[in-house]
Parts: structure tokens; sequence; C-alpha cells
């Protein structure tokens, strides 16, 4: 074709693009779209209702974490009263000479029975040793000769002490019969 | 930007509103449609992509601020989805025999131009060669198609001037031109 069929080409091109874009939706369309369209206000509604839930939660959690006693967790360094030991003390202490005092009541590593251990009904409830304790058994364990000694001396020193209360009509009661 | 462009972007901002997005949607669902038709070609892919695009309006509704003209906007997510969409499928070629149909079609005499441009034949490898056409060509000869969009409007979409776009459309139409030329001088000199 010559320039005659370039300008038949031309509408042509111009008539069939015209029909490629010609082109209309199938009715209902936007009912269809819409239908199908979730809404943002139930979403919004749905995002806070799980935001509170996790918030009660959180807070419920965290105010029975607070409230909730701590036995589990060992204290060092504290003293330790009878509420917390699970018993009561059938006497109150006596009041005890400064030197007599046991050194070893100023820090008890409190370590409750297992979970699900009953509690034994004899006083005083099975404990720890303590460090001074421990420390002692050790030492005992590495020199039992000068352990042996030792407590062959404090023996004898504490039957003079008892010897001489005897003599100056003083009768009272034993350091070992106070525990 | 339009008061009226200005309060319904505010309306579809809020989300809570749910007769601004039916009315978004009643305003330009017909040109999403067009607009995803015209990469699909197919009325079913067309409408799952004009539904898809609405999902996106509703989700990245928040950029509605700064949204100077909410019609090139959405007709930007729907050239995109349409794109995408068209990307999973592949496209249709036309067999040797629909060419010779369409080719006879030109050379059946007593048609005019616009009457033999209404057939299907003439759409069918219209679709073809346009189809395959480099892409930024291809591009902009679609969306001149969808009647409702002006060359600025398509150079927005497409991210580009103007006067790229009238140049690209020149171009396309040559290339449509030479290639129906060469398959009629082809199939003419067959017969």
């Amino acid at each position: 074709m010559g320039p005659e069929g370039r300008d038949q080409f031309d509408d042509l091109l111009d008539g069939a693009l015209k029909h490629y874009g010609d082109v209309e939706p199938r009715v209902g369309l936007e009912g269809r779209v819409l239908a199908r369209l979730p809404s943002g206000r139930p979403t919004r509604v749905r995002w806070t209702a799980v935001l509170a839930g996790v918030c009660i939660s959180a807070l419920t959690v965290g105010v029975w974490w607070g409230l909730s006693p701590r036995k589990d967790i060992p204290r060092f360094g504290g003293a330790v009263t009878p509420q917390e030991l699970g018993t009561t003390q059938p006497n109150p202490p006596t009041a005890i000479e400064p030197g007599l005092r046991p050194a070893e009541h100023k820090a008890i590593p409190i370590k409750a029975g297992r979970r699900g251990e009953p509690k034994l009904p004899q006083f005083p409830s099975m404990r720890v040793l303590s460090r001074q304790e421990l420390a002692m058994a050790s030492y005992v364990e590495r020199f039992p000769k000068e352990a042996a000694l030792i407590a062959q001396e404090q023996r004898s020193f504490e039957d003079e002490i008892r010897e001489t209360e005897k003599a100056a009509g003083l009768d009272r009661p034993t350091h070992d019969s106070e525990r | 930007m339009t008061e009226r462009a200005l309060t319904q972007n505010a309306l579809l901002m809020t989300s809570t509103n749910e007769d601004a997005l039916a009315a978004a949607v009643r305003e330009h669902s017909r040109l999403v449609y067009r607009i995803a038709y015209s990469v699909s070609r197919n009325h079913h892919d067309a409408e799952d992509a004009t539904q898809e695009t609405f999902m996106r309006v509703l989700r990245y509704r928040r950029k509605l601020e700064g949204i100077d003209d909410l019609k090139t906007w959405m007709a930007r997510i729907a050239w995109r989805v349409a794109v995408e969409q068209a990307k999973k499928r592949p496209a249709a070629s036309l067999g040797e025999r629909q060419v010779a149909d369409a080719i006879s079609q030109l050379r059946v005499g007593g048609k005019t131009a616009e009457e033999l441009a209404s057939t299907r034949e003439m759409a069918t490898m219209l679709e073809s060669l346009i189809a395959a056409l480099p892409e930024s060509l291809r591009d902009a000869i679609r969306l001149s198609t969808v009647d409702e969009l002006l060359p600025s409007e398509i150079a927005q979409m497409l991210e580009t001037s103007e006067a790229s776009v009238r140049s690209r459309l020149f171009r396309a139409r040559q290339i449509l031109k030479d290639k129906l030329s060469a398959l009629e001088v082809q199939h003419g000199t067959r017969r």
C-alpha cells in the first residue's frame, strides 16, 4: 500500500484503539467491591479489644506477682522470724549475755522446703547450716585432732566456770541448757 | 487540590466513614476497572484488580494526607495492581490463523476503517501487537486508551514527563502501523 494505505492504517489504528479501551464493567461492580471491602470501624474495635485484653492481663499478672510472698528466694544477712519459718517458738528468747550471744543468728540463709514437701511438726524445723557452722564443720573435717583439742579445752573451761558459779552460790543453767 | 478532593481525602483518612469509601468506589471504580482491563484484557482479572485496588486504598489511607490528586493516586494503584497480576499470568500470543483471519478482514472490500476496527479479529490482533511492544511504549499506549486519563495524568502514573508520554505514544503508533502494514503485505502476497 502507498500513502493511501498509510492513511487507511491510521484510521484503522485509531478505531481499533478506541475499541480497545471501550470497555464497561459488568453491572453491579460497585456493590461487589463494597461488599468485599472490610469496613474500618470493626477492625479498629477488634484491635482495641485485643489491646485492652493484653493490658488487663499484664496488669493482673503484675499485681499478683507484686503481692505474692517470695518464699522461694533465699535471703542472706537477715534475721529469721518465726513467721518466716512457719512455726511458733514456745518460749520467747531470754536475755543473753553479750559475750555469749551466738553470732550465727545474724546471718542464716533461709531456704524453704521444696515445693510440695509437707512441713515437719518438729521444732526447730530443719534448716541448712550457717556459714559459721559450715566453716566449723570444714575445720573439724580437715583438722580433727586440733578440733578435738579445742573442744576439750572449751569443755574444761566451761566446767571451771560452772564450778566457780557453784562455789559462789549461783546455780544458773549452762549455755547448752539455754539452748 | 480542590475543596471537594480535600474533604474526600479527610473522610477517607478517618476510615470510619463508610459513606466516604462508598463514594470513592462509586466515583472511581469505573476508571480503576478500565485501567485494570487495559492490562489484563479479561473481565474477571480486571474485577479482581479493582477489588485489590480499593483494598489497598483502604490500607494506605493514612498516606492520603500528602496526596493532591485522589484520582491519579487511585489510578496509579490500579495500574500497579494490574501489572502485578499480569506478570503472574502468561500473555496470550496470537496464532498464525488468527492473523490471517484478521488480515483477510482488512482486504474485504466495502468495509470502512471503523467497521474493520470494531471486528473481533482486529481487536485480537491489536492486543497481540500491543503486547509485543517495548514496555515503556506498551504502558503509554494502554493507558492512553482509557478515556478518563489525560496525558498529564498518564505522565504522573508512569512517573515521567508529559512530553515523554506524547513521544512514547507517537512511537508506539508508528510501530503498530508499520506492523499492520507489514502483516497486510505479507499475507496479501501469499494469497
